[in-house]
Formats: C-alpha cells, sequence, structure tokens
C-alpha cells in the first residue's frame, strides 16, 4: 500500500466501517504505521467527500463519523488491485534476482 | 487541554471561514482527543495554504457578501505587509548615498519611482474604496459592538505605541547606530521592530472586525472591489521597483549594496532582497483575493 496517500490510507479504513476523525487517525496507524496529522486528514476528509467518495453521517456530538460510498468503495477496489499487482510483480523480481545472484 | 492542543486550536483559525464552519468543530475535537505533535501541528498550516489555495464545496457555507468582505480584507492585508517592505526601502534609500547614486544611474531612479507610483496609487486606492467603508463603520461605532469599537480604536493605539517605543529608542540610541556593540543594536532594534510589528497588525485585523460585524452598502462594497484590483496593480508596481532597485545596486553600485543594512542586517542588498521577497508574496496573495472580491461582488 502507497504508504504516503492520505487519501487511500482513508479510503482503506473507512472500508471496515464509519469512523470519526480519532477513529481513522488510530486504524490507520495501527493498519499501515503511519500517523496521520490533523491537517493531512481533513485535507484528505475534504478532497474525497468532494470527490462523493465518502460521505458524513450524522454527528455524535462534535464528532461526525464518515463512511464510504460505492463509488468510494469501487476507487479503492480498483487502486487496491493495481497496488497488489505491482507489489507480486516486485515481489516476484526481487525473488527470481535473490535466486539468480 | 495540552499546550499543544491550544496552539492546535489558535492554527485552525487560519483556515478559511467556510472550511472552519464546516470542519472545524471536529477538528477541534480530535485536537482534543489526540493532541498534535510538532509534525501535526505543521499539518495544519499547510493544510489551511491548501484550503486557501483550492476552495472547495466548503465554500458554500460562506454567503457571497461575506466573501467580497473577507477578499476584500485579505487584499487590505496584503497592502499592510507589504508596506513593511516599502518602508524598509524607504529607510535603506534615504541617505543622501543613495540619491547621489540614483541621479547617475537612471535605472535606479526609475526604480524609487515606480516604488513611489505604487505608493501613492495604493493610497488612492484605498482613500477611494475604504473611506466609504470607514465613514460607515465610524457611524456604526455608537450602535455596533465594544467589539467594532475596539477595531475602530486599536490602529491609533498601535500607532501611539509605534510612536512612543520610535521617541524612546532615538533618545537612547547614539547619533549613529554604525560603530554600536551587536548587543546595543538588538536591544535597541528588537522593541522598535515588535513595535512597528504590533502597529502594522493593528491596521491589518482592525478591518477583518469591522468588515466581519458592520453592515455595509453593497455599491460601497463594490466600489471597494474594483479599488482593490487598482490597489494590486499599485502592489505590482511597488514590487517591480523593489525588484528593479534590488538588481541594480547589486551589479551597478556593489559598494553600496554591500554597506549595512541597518542595526541588525549585514548589508543593504539582502534588506532589499528579504523586501522584494515578502512584496511578491503580497501581491501573489492579493492577486488571489482581489479578484476573488471583484467576482464575489458580482455574485
Amino acid at each position: 500500500m502507497d504508504r504516503s496517500d492520505p487519501s487511500l490510507l482513508v479510503l482503506a479504513s473507512l472500508a471496515g466501517g464509519e469512523k470519526h476523525g480519532y477513529a481513522i487517525v488510530a486504524d490507520v496507524e495501527e493498519m499501515a504505521g503511519v500517523r496521520l496529522g490533523p491537517g493531512t486528514l481533513y485535507g484528505a476528509l475534504a478532497r474525497l467527500e468532494e470527490q462523493g467518495l465518502i460521505e458524513a453521517v450524522a454527528p455524535e456530538g462534535r464528532r461526525r463519523p464518515y463512511r464510504i460510498t460505492g463509488a468510494g468503495t469501487e476507487v479503492l477496489a480498483r487502486r487496491l488491485t493495481t497496488l497488489s499487482r505491482v507489489a507480486d510483480t516486485g515481489l516476484a523480481r526481487l525473488r527470481a534476482a535473490g535466486a539468480g545472484a | 487541554m495540552s499546550a499543544r492542543t491550544r496552539v492546535g486550536g489558535e492554527l485552525l483559525r487560519f483556515y478559511p471561514l467556510g472550511w472552519r464552519r464546516r470542519y472545524g468543530e471536529e477538528m477541534r475535537a480530535l485536537l482534543e482527543d489526540d493532541a498534535p505533535s510538532v509534525r501535526g501541528l505543521a499539518t495544519l498550516v499547510t493544510g489551511a495554504l491548501r484550503a486557501h489555495a483550492r476552495p472547495g464545496p466548503w465554500r458554500a457555507s460562506v454567503a457571497a457578501g461575506e466573501r467580497v468582505r473577507l477578499s476584500l480584507w485579505a487584499t487590505f492585508a496584503c497592502w499592510i505587509v507589504l508596506s513593511i517592505a516599502g518602508a524598509s526601502f524607504q529607510k535603506e534609500t534615504e541617505e543622501g548615498a543613495f540619491a547621489a547614486v540614483a541621479s547617475s544611474h537612471g535605472v535606479l531612479g526609475v526604480a524609487r519611482a515606480l516604488v513611489i507610483a505604487g505608493a501613492v496609487l495604493g493610497s488612492a486606492a484605498i482613500a477611494v474604496g475604504g473611506l466609504p467603508l470607514l465613514w460607515r463603520a465610524l457611524r456604526s461605532a455608537r450602535t455596533g459592538g465594544t467589539a467594532v469599537r475596539l477595531a475602530l480604536v486599536l490602529p491609533v493605539v498601535g500607532l501611539l505605541l509605534f510612536a512612543a517605543v520610535t521617541r524612546v529608542v532615538l533618545a537612547l540610541a547614539p547619533g549613529t547606530l554604525e560603530g554600536a556593540s551587536l548587543g546595543l543594536r538588538f536591544v535597541l532594534a528588537v522593541p522598535w521592530w515588535a513595535a512597528g510589528a504590533c502597529f502594522a497588525l493593528s491596521c491589518a485585523l482592525a478591518p477583518r472586525i469591522v468588515l466581519l460585524r458592520v453592515e455595509m452598502p453593497q455599491s460601497s462594497l463594490r466600489r471597494a472591489s474594483r479599488a482593490g484590483l487598482v490597489l494590486l496593480v499599485a502592489m505590482a508596481l511597488v514590487t517591480a521597483g523593489l525588484a528593479t532597485c534590488c538588481a541594480a545596486l547589486v551589479r551597478l553600485v556593489p559598494s553600496l549594496a554591500a554597506q549595512s543594512g541597518g542595526p541588525l542586517w549585514p548589508s543593504t542588498a539582502l534588506v532589499l532582497a528579504a523586501g522584494v521577497a515578502l512584496a511578491a508574496a503580497c501581491t501573489a496573495l492579493a492577486a488571489v483575493s482581489a479578484t476573488r472580491a471583484l467576482a464575489a461582488s458580482h455574485a
């Protein structure tokens, strides 16, 4: 997974169910070892919401959870498939290079 | 609440109004749940800059009238900051040596004329666009809230403070600071700069408070938006003058460019270069806000 793409990390986090800001930060840290700063997180949330890939749900007090939309699920699946193919190919080439050395 | 949470809360003020209305409260809750690291605080600064540069649908929560007022204020604030660069240029070039050099090198004279033309044009634009708004604010002072009255007094207090500190510094300073120790230069220059910064800040912030709290006629806001474009041209003239002067001085009169640029600056060229960078940044920001003000005033 591309650890430098906060939008992808947020989408992957929301694929596991709706979450508010802090829950996303904690989940992304556990999943990818990346701690999203508040400015980075909300920049990504705003972009994803603008693109219709996530949507806000009714706020719980001052915390507003977000959930992934159908379009968001499709985009996430497509991007993860590409990443997975790149990872598989890269790892296979590394193994082949290791065996040849 | 941790100090970093408080700093983070203060940094949220740098986000656009529409953003704060949409995401401000939940971001504040996140900062309270998870005190940000220094790197996390830095993401708030970069996030605010990105939000200003690339407005999204959250902007819809700000009415067209509010957008005009905020964009007008941003243009004026850019002018105030650019004035600091202009004032330092004036300070650097007021010596007789510069006048003598300017008369023998035409390009330096032209550069100075550009800065002066920009200053005059900018002042005229502020008079045409800003005075009707100020007049309206003064008329509303009695019925307006305490914040409006304080905002109207704030620049006067800032000016008095600056004048008082200048007087004290002049009384304490030796005839010339050229030979003074670095410590003495520091002790005298820093309070003077701080007072100048307070004055500039009061001039920049007071219009924001007034513009957001006092009802202004649409016609006055439209006129101010058009004046904002003239102010932008004035800022471009000042920036062009400063850049020309800086480049010409270094190329044509390197000895003058290398001279001390004030109590703490190593050279005149460095002061002018810093002024050019500041002026260019202000002009670029003003270009965005002036055009947004004009667009919103016709929305």
